[in-house]
């Protein structure tokens, strides 16, 4: 109100008595009449009271969420069925505003799916090859449960399966938590069955007000309560929890009844209101799981073995092969060897073919390329091999060549060279054909041995002189050695002959120089090869065929005439003949 | 939901158990009863259109050996007085029992279930003692456990009657 109209008022209340009350009054409390009048006008207008409250919701909104949660509660009804009107009226909206997180959000549930799909995996990978693994896993089969359970169970330090919110006075459920694996049986009914155990354990053992069970165990199962005044927070837990859990289950007692403490004050059955409560609820269902950080040796070692037997097989294995590769190729390349078939069944080797006595003998290869000989079956026949070094060998096995003897072998071709007894050669020329591998026999440069000393004899005898008195068939004196030694050769030339197969005949040829009458020389000439066969055949002592004939002086040694020409064309000399003896064969060389 | 914590009162062998035993399908044994001292049961009912969870303590009879432990029935939001209709003293029993649950629960609705109706012609209880009760307001319903008869109306009344108070 302004000071004008205050002055106003003032006047008016100086014109009656009825008008100063109301003037005075005007007077004193004119300011503050005029404030609650706006004030009045604010709270009455819809439009203004609606400005006012929103300009303090937000700092409201927030005071409230940072005390309690009721203000969610209340307000859950609401956003619940706004959510609910929205999408009835166009899904899309809902959908579109969803739309920018819907893909975050799949993606995180299936990286943890996956994360925890992983973990199982690697728990029952990790447990499942060991022998503690083996045993949960019979454990598993007999009890019906999955083997990712009874892992977790043994594995588990501690797990929270359920948290219950009771009335303490009715024992009624309040709010109710349990872990996604565990199945409850009418928590409600347990909630009133552990008041009733709380009233049995006070009334039973005189416990004095505030004193409670705090906590019971059965096997691994505990059970912890934690007490407030007017609710207990039980919490059923498997395995051995840290105190830690304890001191989190006071502080959510606590906060609990900070929030809800009228809620809790004037509960008359509707538990709806602590809905809000579970977010603490939940907080308390831990688990926590032994961390196996040790290597599960009976896998290692298991697999270590595996992997060590493994090498070991496949170690010998292929040493095995390689060797028994090398065999055939062994077989495949030695000379005299014809390898058949090779095969390897059941673990052993059967190898067969053909073996020439005179090669290597296979298990001589067996024994170098080192496969084990109790792992090899073998049959060999035995067979005449065509390698050249090998008919060799067995021509001359067969022919018993003597050291003057070379043998040579080519293109089937046997070569014989050098010198051998006539016997020898006879019997080389027959059975040499008869050496298998053996196509052709050649001997050309093969000489007979016995035919060799004929010829040498032969040679050295008529290249002899017997010497003879002038016109006589007197020898000239000092050549009874001479006619000695003609008569030992010639015995060894008969008996050479004889060896050899063959007829010899001596032809003794008398001479004379040219003095004298060619009558008389032809005989004196005549006379002198007769002298000398008689004294041949005495000398000789041997049956040999003789002949005499003179031939004066038609061939004279020495041309000329001088009395040493002469005396020296005063001679006999000798012809031998070798012919082919009856029976012998004509192609000699 | 709204939860209601009722108890079953009476003396020993007035068939408490058996009324419950129609009424709901336990999950525990009876033996809770001898050891405890008492049995819990659940039972969801529906009162027109709102539902309604009792949760039944069954207590273990009153008898020479074992009194009824009164802790138990705190919190209740009602109570049903079980008499043996073919003992007299059953119904005395019931009516020390209703005092005591006064005093520990003050007043929370109650019904009387006269058990053993199917033995109606062998009763000791008279229609005149049960006609005064009913003018002192008891509520006062005739039940047979064997035959089911007035079980479930006894139950039903029951939540009615708290509902009401609440």
């Amino acid at each position: 109100m302004s000071e004008t109209s205050a002055r106003r008022e003032l006047k008016g209340t100086a014109d009656g008595s009825g008008d100063s009350l109301a003037e005075l009054r005007s007077l004193l409390l004119g300011p503050e009449q005029s404030r609650l009048g706006r004030l009045q006008e604010r709270l009455d207008d819809p439009g203004l009271l609606a400005q006012d409250v929103s300009r303090v919701l937000p700092l409201a909104v927030g005071l409230s969420s940072a005390e309690s949660h009721r203000l969610q509660a209340a307000l859950l009804p609401v956003v619940q069925e706004s959510i609910h009107i929205s999408v009835r009226k166009d899904p899309h909206i809902l959908a579109n505003a969803l739309f920018p997180i819907l893909g975050p959000a799949i993606r995180t549930a299936v990286a943890r799916a996956l994360s925890a799909m992983v973990q199982s995996l690697h728990s029952v990978l990790e447990q499942g090859l060991s022998l503690q693994g083996l045993k949960w896993r019979v454990e598993a089969i007999r009890t019906g449960r999955p083997f990712a359970e009874v892992v977790l169970l043994h594995t588990l330090i501690y797990r929270v399966e359920q948290v219950l919110l009771i009335h303490c006075r009715t024992g009624l459920l309040l709010q109710h938590v349990l872990h996604p694996a565990v199945i409850s049986r009418d928590p409600d009914v347990v909630a009133g069955m552990l008041t009733a155990i709380q009233d049995f354990v006070r009334d039973s053992f005189n416990l004095q007000s505030g004193q409670t069970l705090e906590s019971f165990e059965a096997g691994d199962l505990r059970v912890w309560v934690e007490s407030g005044p007017e609710a207990a927070l039980v919490a059923i837990i498997r395995g051995i929890p840290p105190q830690d859990l304890r001191r989190k289950l006071q502080e959510s007692i606590e906060s609990i009844h900070r929030e809800l403490a009228k809620d809790l004050q004037e509960f008359a059955g509707d538990a709806s209101v602590f809905q809000v409560a579970s977010f603490q609820l939940e907080a308390c269902l831990e688990t926590q799981t032994i961390r196996r950080r040790t290597t599960p040796y009976g896998f290692w070692l298991l697999l270590g073995a595996g992997l060590l037997a493994l090498f070991l097989w496949s170690f010998f294995s292929i040493r095995e092969t390689r060797r028994w590769t090398d065999y055939i190729g062994r077989l495949k390349q030695e000379p005299g060897i014809v390898l058949v078939a090779a095969e390897k069944q059941r673990g052993k080797y059967f190898v067969s073919g053909l073996h020439d006595p005179l090669a290597r003998h296979p298990s001589e290869l067996l024994k170098e390329s080192g496969v084990s000989a109790d792992r090899v079956v073998s049959r060999w026949e035995p067979y005449p091999s065509g390698v050249p070094a090998f008919v060799l060998e067995r021509a001359k096995a067969m022919l018993a060549p003597p050291e003057t003897v070379n043998l040579s072998f080519a293109n089937g071709t046997l070569h014989l060279s050098g010198v051998a007894p006539h016997g020898w050669i006879t019997e080389a020329r027959r059975f040499a054909r008869w050496v298998p591998g053996v196509v052709r026999v050649e001997l050309e440069t093969l000489d007979d041995l016995e035919r060799r000393q004929l010829d040498a004899l032969k040679q050295r005898l008529e290249g002899e002189t017997v010497r003879f008195q002038p016109g006589s068939s007197q020898l000239l004196p000092g050549q009874a050695r001479l006619i000695e030694n003609l008569g030992q050769e010639l015995a060894r030339l008969a008996r050479l002959a004889s060896e050899s197969g063959l007829n010899a005949r001596v032809d003794i040829f008398g001479h004379t120089d040219d003095s004298g009458s060619e009558q008389l020389n032809a005989q004196v000439s005549d006379q002198r090869a007769a002298a000398l066969k008689r004294l041949l055949e005495s000398s000789a002592g041997a049956p040999l065929a003789m002949t005499t004939q003179g031939l004066g002086s038609s061939q004279p040694v020495r041309v000329g005439t001088s009395s040493q020409d002469r005396a020296w064309n005063r001679r006999a000399s000798l012809r031998i003949s070798l012919s082919p003896g009856a029976g012998q064969e004509t192609r000699l060389p | 939901m709204i939860q209601k914590k009722v108890c079953m009162l009476g003396a020993f062998a007035t068939g408490k158990t058996s009324l419950v035993s129609r009424f709901v399908h336990s999950i525990f044994s009876e033996k809770y009863l001898t050891t405890v001292g008492v049995k819990i049961d659940r039972k969801p009912m529906e009162l027109g259109d709102r539902k309604l969870l009792l949760i039944v303590w069954d207590l273990h009879g009153e008898d020479e050996f074992q009194k009824v432990r009164m802790s138990y029935l705190r919190g209740s939001s009602g109570y049903i007085l079980v008499a043996d209709g073919t003992r007299q003293a059953t119904l005395d029993k019931a009516c020390l029992l209703q005092q005591e649950a006064e005093q520990a629960l003050g007043h929370v609705p109650f019904v009387l279930a006269l058990n053993k109706s199917d033995l109606v012609e062998e009763w000791e209880v008279s229609p005149e003692a049960v006609q005064a009760l009913t003018r002192q307001g008891w509520q006062v319903i005739q039940t047979s456990a064997k035959t089911d008869m007035g079980v479930h109306t006894a139950f039903q009344t029951l939540a009615e009657k708290m509902m009401e108070v609440a």
